[in-house]
């Protein structure tokens, strides 16, 4: 009510009212009581959850929430009515037509020092959400395909010791060491695994391609952790800067099984 | 009238075996080691606490005036508020002690004591724990008037609580090496059968299908009709093998079924670039007539979306229906089904409608109106 009342302020000559503002603006605004029902919407509350202004005026705002997100709205209600700042949640709103939209409220007390009434602003992220998702679900693809290789696609610094930036899991059936102890583990290098035999091979084969900005491909022997050396191929090529500098290089080792039997 | 805890742990090997002495119609304690071992060993673990609680409740009643109910306790039939045969709880009482004790309880406290909200009755709640990962039952007293101080309540019913805590927790330990004894077997078969039979009818189908193909291009149309049948039945062995392997390799307990479906989601998120988003309405109790049914069908349309639907999002939405009934939506924003695809894959929908049969549930396979396809299943009676 004492919401209501400040709407009703006589407009200047010059100032739209405070409703037709409010009405005008592609978020929803609330007003929740201090039993967390909603005591005002503007008309963008209609468009985002399918219910007119008289079906939400004094139902409970959890009435809309997801019940997974449910727990998240009751805690951050509380620590505004106790005084804390304004307080931001993404929760899915649960449609008149039971369509699930995701949101974002930001809720914060009318006036400073008063526990309720609380004002907030209801915005549809659904679209960010959805982009989020896609692009999470891509990324989560393209390395679920990487790590199933079965081989060890690397990039590394182009040094004696092949120092790792990145390598994908398959690394543990070529060397039986995992990612994480070849990427943070400073005595354990690519360059260390290979064989003597065809380490000066290995470092001159891939300069030579790498001066000529060429693919190099390669057949050694790699020590693996259980002390036994392993026949693998690698084929890679240089990472080049715009002027032509050597970056890295990067590639994939395969392992040559033994002919059967 | 409350008796001494020496008193009465002397009384125990009396248990049950005496009659009450009627003259002073006092009720001995129940013997609580034949109810560790009997729900130990229970074959039928509700009907057992039913029994359990037919004791409880006479010994309870006389010495504390209180009516005494199990709830939390996850048996093959769901949540269910349990209680002795002789009482009847008021309505609504189930709801409020479902909702304040098993779904918004306080993990730490062991002891809850409040007012049910709009009526006469106190309740004294005390937590019967069975292992360090399930979520904790309650022995709940149900008092008419106002609630007894928590020593004398508990002198009472606190051995009887640990008795249950410690049968049951017996019963859970045995009916998880169960589970995990009929999981590796099923295992074992699988491996088998896999090792065998798979592999030779994956051979004969790829051998019927080539006869059958040789036979069209003949001019013997009654050698290509039986080549086509031969080349139809191996397919129908292979897919029937398949679904014997997958079904012995996918183990589910009774209860998990909310738990199994987002381990789903996240398997085949991983195998796919298609977003799959689960909108959950049920909360975590869910439980079918056979979880390792639905499980199955629910797999299977997620199998279906990555492997034919050319979908970019999939949505599996778990809405309840009534207090019983839910429906679990498997949508996807594909390319759809069409009657064509549908016969190609007819062993595939066969299969599910069978399952869905099984579990008494209703399984509609429908285009999905804003594209792409939409499978529903209605199950009538999910406890929650």
């Amino acid at each position: 009510m004492t919401v209501l009342r400040l709407f009703r302020r006589t407009p200047s000559a010059e100032l739209p009212a405070l409703s037709e503002v409010l009405n005008s603006l592609g978020d929803a605004v609330l007003v929740f009581n201090s039993d967390l029902q909603i005591s005002y919407v503007n008309a963008c509350w209609k468009t985002l959850t399918g219910y007119t202004s008289k079906e939400a005026i004094n139902t409970c705002f959890s009435d809309y929430i997801h019940p997974e997100e449910l727990q998240n709205w009751i805690d951050i209600s509380r620590k505004v009515s106790r005084g804390d700042d304004s307080q931001f949640l993404w929760f899915r709103l649960i449609r008149k037509d039971s369509e699930v939209r995701w949101c974002e409220i930001r809720l914060q007390p009318l006036r400073s020092g008063d526990p309720f009434p609380l004002t907030a602003t209801l915005c549809d992220i659904t679209p960010q959400v959805r982009e989020d998702e896609i692009s999470k679900a891509s990324h989560r693809s393209l390395s679920g395909l990487v790590n199933r290789i079965p081989g060890m696609l690397y990039r590394g610094r182009n040094d004696t010791r092949w120092t790792m930036e990145y390598v994908s899991e398959g690394c543990l059936d070529i060397t039986g060491y995992s990612r994480d102890l070849l990427l943070n583990q400073t005595q354990l290098s690519i360059g260390g695994l290979i064989h003597p035999d065809d380490a000066d091979r290995v470092w001159e084969t891939v300069q030579h391609a790498l001066q000529q900005h060429r693919c190099f491909e390669l057949y050694y022997q790699i020590l693996h952790a259980d002390g036994h050396y392993r026949r693998v191929y690698e084929k890679g090529q240089g990472i080049y800067s715009s002027t032509g500098a050597v970056l890295g290089v990067e590639g994939i080792i395969l392992k040559i099984s033994p002919p059967s039997e | 009238m409350a008796v001494s805890l020496p008193l009465w742990r002397r009384s125990f090997p009396r248990l049950f075996r005496e009659q009450p002495v009627k003259q002073k119609e006092v009720v001995c304690a129940p013997a609580l080691t034949q109810l560790v071992v009997d729900l130990a060993c229970s074959e039928d673990i509700r009907l057992s606490l039913e029994q359990a609680l037919n004791r409880l409740q006479s010994y309870i009643g006389f010495h504390l005036q209180a009516q005494v109910y199990l709830i939390g306790i996850p048996t093959p039939q769901g949540n269910q508020l349990l209680h002795a045969a002789t009482i009847a709880p008021p309505v609504g009482l189930a709801g409020q002690l479902r909702y304040q004790l098993t779904e918004h309880c306080i993990s730490d406290a062991n002891e809850l004591r409040y007012k049910l909200p709009g009526t006469e009755l106190s309740v004294h709640a005390l937590q019967l724990r069975f292992d360090e990962q399930s979520p904790a039952g309650w022995m709940v007293l149900c008092f008419k008037d106002s609630l007894p101080d928590s020593e004398q309540i508990n002198r009472v019913s606190g051995p009887v609580a640990e008795a249950l805590s410690g049968g049951l927790s017996s019963w859970y330990r045995q009916q998880s090496r169960i589970s995990a004894a009929i999981s590796s077997e099923k295992a074992a078969h699988a491996a088998e059968l896999h090792d065998s039979m798979a592999q030779i009818l994956g051979y004969m189908r790829i051998k019927a299908s080539r006869l059958a193909d040789q036979c069209k291009r003949t001019s013997e149309p009654e050698l290509a009709a039986i080549s086509e049948d031969l080349c139809h039945q191996a397919q129908c062995a292979y897919r029937q093998t398949r679904e014997l392997i997958a079904c012995s390799r996918l183990s589910i307990e009774q209860g998990q079924l909310v738990e199994a479906i987002s381990q789903a989601i996240s398997e085949f998120e991983q195998r796919s670039a298609i977003v799959f988003e689960l909108d959950n309405r049920v909360g975590t109790q869910l439980i079918t007539e056979d979880d390792s049914q639905a499980i199955f069908i629910i797999r299977e349309a997620l199998n279906n979306i990555v492997r034919h639907a050319h979908a970019s999002h999939a949505q599996v939405q778990l809405l309840p229906l009534s207090d019983t009934s839910i429906r679990i939506r498997i949508e996807d924003n594909g390319k759809g089904i069409c009657a064509e695809q549908a016969r190609q894959d007819s062993f595939g929908m066969k299969i599910m409608q069978e399952r869905a049969q099984r579990i008494h549930a209703s399984l509609f396979i429908l285009p999905r109106p804003q594209g792409g396809t939409r499978v529903d299943l209605v199950i009538a009676d999910a406890p929650r």
